[in-house]
């Protein structure tokens, strides 16, 4: 039965997982967009997820400006995936 | 709630789940192509899979083919540019088990297609490309409009 994982499970943190689930990479002004939150705040959150080792951040220059591309890492995908089977476990009443 | 062995009621995980479905939701939303380019991408592929049923030794439809081919990859390559701009980048390959089923059965239905819309011709049903290209345009933009993420999930589908 998959465990939840309390560095995934924080409401910004989980929803930073969901969009990064569905893309290959995602810039930072781009998904501090999408979750509404300060620059700081997703600082924040990335480098916590990056220090587990659930997300890589790439700064690479594209158009002449500097941008920070951020992607799940195969570990990511994984806790990522788990964290979800075991919210639909909870939902289904088999924890 | 999440108490000290972390462990949460159903309601705080059905309420973590329906955030998780928001925010993809949101970003397939935000992956869809402008309803311009998907019809120019759409009638492009309907024009490689028409040219491929009508090719012959004989006839030009092979030009087509190439024209088609053309402004199809033209259209991916718009379409992957104007996405990098935005900041977002779609997976060209499947990395769970929602997009190797999507992948599957885009593979399967427009190879069926292709080589339908080739075969049934070439066994005397003339029409046959006229219908696989008009059935491969629709699936396409069917295919960009509603799963822009190349997942099995379909936009909106939580609406409904």
């Amino acid at each position: 039965m998959s465990k939840l994982d309390t560095v995934i499970h924080a409401p910004n943190r989980l929803q930073i997982c969901a969009a990064l689930s569905t893309s290959a990479e995602l810039e930072f002004k781009f998904l501090k967009e999408q979750l509404d939150v300060s620059d700081s705040v997703l600082s924040k959150h990335l480098k916590t997820l990056e220090e587990a080792g659930y997300i890589s951040i790439n700064k690479r220059s594209d158009f002449a400006r500097p941008r920070s591309w951020i992607a799940l890492t195969s570990l990511g995908r994984k806790a990522f995936a788990g964290h979800v089977a075991a919210l639909k476990d909870i939902v289904s009443g088999l924890e | 709630m999440m108490d000290k062995d972390q462990h949460i009621d159903a309601q705080a995980a059905k309420a973590a789940l329906k955030d998780i479905e928001s925010s993809q939701q949101n970003l397939q939303k935000a992956m869809r192509l402008p309803v311009w380019l998907s019809v120019f991408s759409s009638l492009s592929y309907g024009l490689i899979v028409f040219s491929w049923g009508m090719t012959e030794h004989e006839n030009l439809w092979a030009l087509g083919l190439y024209i088609g081919l053309g402004l199809f990859l033209a259209s991916a390559a718009l379409a992957m540019y104007s996405s990098k701009l935005m900041g977002l980048k779609a997976n060209l390959i499947p990395k769970n088990k929602s997009g190797l089923l999507f992948y599957l059965v885009s593979v399967v239905a427009f190879g069926l297609l292709v080589l339908g819309g080739r075969t049934l011709r070439l066994e005397g049903f003339a029409s046959a490309p006229h219908i696989a290209a008009f059935l491969s345009a629709a699936l396409m933009f069917y295919f960009q409009y509603w799963h822009p993420a190349g997942e099995m999930q379909r936009i909106g589908a939580d609406d409904e």
